[in-house]
């Protein structure tokens, strides 16, 4: 119900640039998710935007308010945070009436709010529960509600499931994912854990040291990520990276002396780059286990020297010149190495720039 | 032969419990068992230590001349006026300063370092000089009152309403800082991120202090009223230098006529009496304040 533009936002802490120079814009009801590892500036940069901190220098907008001056109370934003913040002296019930009854709001019609509101979390049978009977995932479903139930403009998450145990979490993604939906509200939600991004996010903002370092679809960060950080973090395993050289002979090779068979179009396209050194990423989803060589199209003869099992799908791990990289196994798994070759589609590689790790 | 061995070894870990234990218990028996049984006892007895030959058991005779007596009554009302008074002033001016210390601002710490000084003095000096301070002719606050402000004279510690206002004015000035630090502490065991959950659940400042602040700082606060309500319940010294229990016997407490009955008078056995009484009074009235307090530590878990 509003859109949120942040323009050079910075928040230094004396020498330590928390948020340095971001810049962004988020549509209205869009569901956004900051993700990054922890000390990347994403909450900080959520707590400039719910004014729990103030910018040190940049502007944010909702709409075309400018809003750094204003108090939280006046932003018309709700927050869940990271451990609840729930009111330990009140009930369930009186946790999530208080922000309504901060406004003075009568009590019929704070009534009618929580009953709304508990349907829709499905919380109706803990109303006159003690916080401190819940199970965690209750008292984030609590939390929520409270921060819900004014109906506010922005949603701001603060790693709401970092505290939760796994089975919790499964559901309360998609409680996140429901409520969302139903409410039409802009979110903005942080988070260290890659795959909530994935599932979550209408689009994903790539933290690192401060800085934004992609901003994007899920899909499309996954599939060709603009940065070489964005590959890294994004997806378990993360992408297969490896230094590759063009040679005199027209071949490429890595540093050790192995040569890389690429196809006739990415040779060509990676002449045209004219470019002697760069990265080549290539997720282990994409890249295939053969013993047999299709001489056509891109291919490494390398020794798988173990497997390994990741969320159900088998990794051959290998050596590319002496970088470490996985691929994803077709056949059962056989204990100990063996040799093959190999490849992938074309598509699915990605070639970045070694110093400044962009995508060519 | 298993069993018999382990009886063995736990009659001795008894042995050596209670080894450690009797030096204690022989010392606490002698210094509060002791004094506390004989005070029961005396206070049946019209016994005087001065004149000890004609002691006579009187049996609850010590009791009933107290509670008959209007006078009593008359020092009963005395001081729980003097109690509610003086720790109801106390606590609201506490928790007002410490709501003010509460924010970060430079020379806070020197703040509340000359704020807790009146509290590390002795009452007995406490007394004295607020008895200079309130002296009609020629005391420093007439001088506000009458030079500078140029009401008439008051007499402070000349009228009976006067001497229980002194008095409660003297014991404010000591106390309250007892009840900014402890406010203080109260106030800062709250954590800070409800503050931020509040302040975005739009709650204003007051709000915020009366839902949050308040109700989860109230275990410590209690806390600090049941000190200074036991504490106050047998004021002695501050009075016996400001007023000396004057005029008359306007600002005497119950303290201070168990001490004139004990050691003026000599009456040794309703001395006892007495102090029994008073006792019974100061815990009947913690208890109350223990149950709240037990009450709401749980509430706020």
């Amino acid at each position: 119900m509003a859109r949120i533009r942040l323009e050079n936002l910075k928040k230094y802490y004396g020498r330590v640039k928390a948020v340095d120079d971001v810049s962004l814009d988020i549509q209205d009801n869009e569901f956004i998710v900051f993700l990054g590892p922890s000390g990347c500036g994403k909450t900080t940069t959520l707590r400039c935007i719910a004014g729990l901190e103030s910018a040190t220098d940049g502007k944010i907008y909702f709409d075309d308010r400018m809003i750094n001056d204003y108090e939280p109370a006046d932003r018309n934003i709700a927050m869940v945070f990271q451990f609840y913040a729930l009111y330990p002296h009140l009930n369930v019930y009186r946790n999530i009436s208080f922000p309504l009854k901060a406004e003075k709001m009568p009590a019929p019609d704070i009534k009618k709010k929580i009953k709304w509101v508990s349907e829709l979390l499905r919380i109706e049978s803990i109303l006159e529960r003690k916080i401190s009977e819940l199970p965690d995932g209750d008292k984030q479903k609590v939390a929520l509600a409270r921060a819900i139930v004014r109906t506010p403009e922005v949603l701001l998450l603060d790693e709401p499931l970092s505290a939760l145990d796994e089975k919790f979490r499964e559901q309360m993604r998609i409680e996140f994912l429901r409520i969302q939906r139903a409410l039409n509200v802009t979110t903005v939600y942080v988070t260290h854990d890659q795959r909530e991004a994935m599932t979550l996010a209408d689009r994903i903002v790539v933290m690192k040291d401060g800085k934004i370092i992609e901003f994007g679809e899920p899909a499309r960060l996954y599939e060709t990520p603009h940065n070489l950080f964005t590959g890294y973090f994004i997806g378990s395993p993360g992408m297969n990276f490896f230094e590759c050289i063009g040679k005199k002979d027209g071949t490429f090779g890595v540093k050790t002396g192995e040569v890389i068979h690429f196809s006739e179009s990415q040779q060509k396209k990676l002449k045209e780059l004219q470019i002697e050194k760069f990265i080549v990423g290539i997720r282990p989803e994409y890249l295939f286990f053969n013993e047999n060589v299709d001489e056509s199209a891109n291919h490494y003869k390398v020794r798988v020297i173990n497997t390994e099992r990741i969320h159900e799908i088998n990794f051959g791990n290998f050596y590319i010149g002496d970088i470490l990289c996985k691929c994803f196994l077709t056949s059962e798994v056989v204990s100990g190495g063996f040799e093959g070759f190999v490849s992938c589609n074309d598509e699915k590689i990605c070639f970045y720039n070694p110093e400044s790790g962009h995508i060519l | 032969m298993l069993t018999a061995d382990y009886n063995k070894y736990a009659r001795k870990e008894k042995m050596i419990k209670f080894l450690f234990l009797w030096p204690t218990l022989i010392i606490l028996f002698f210094l509060i068992a002791y004094p506390f049984i004989m005070l029961i006892y005396y206070s049946f007895f019209n016994f005087s230590f001065l004149r000890p030959v004609n002691t006579r058991a009187v049996g609850f005779k010590n009791y009933t001349s107290i509670l008959t007596d209007t006078y009593t009554w008359e020092r009963f009302i005395f001081t729980f006026k003097y109690v509610v008074l003086a720790v109801s002033i106390q606590f609201l001016l506490g928790v007002f300063i410490a709501y003010f210390l509460q924010r970060e601002f430079s020379g806070r710490e020197a703040i509340f370092t000359i704020v807790l000084m009146p509290m590390m003095l002795c009452p007995i000096v406490v007394g004295l000089f607020w008895k200079y301070m309130f002296n009609t002719e020629w005391g420093v606050i007439n001088y506000f009152v009458h030079n500078i402000l140029g009401f008439n004279q008051v007499e402070w510690l000349g009228t009976e309403k006067n001497s229980l206002w002194a008095t409660i004015i003297a014991d404010t000035w000591m106390w309250t800082p007892f009840m900014i630090l402890l406010s203080s502490a109260a106030f800062s065991s709250v954590p800070k991120y409800l503050y931020e959950a509040a302040s975005i659940d739009r709650a204003s400042g007051w709000f915020k202090f009366m839902n949050i602040t308040l109700p989860l700082s109230a275990p410590i606060l209690i806390l600090a009223l049941i000190f200074r309500l036991m504490d106050s319940m047998k004021q002695f010294d501050l009075v016996y230098t400001l007023t000396g229990g004057g005029p008359g016997d306007a600002t005497q407490t119950i303290s201070f006529t168990l001490y004139k009955t004990a050691f003026q008078y000599f009456y040794t056995g309703e001395g006892s009496a007495w102090a029994f009484i008073l006792l019974i009074i100061i815990i009947g009235l913690s208890s109350i304040l223990i149950k709240l307090l037990n009450y709401l530590s749980e509430r706020n878990k």
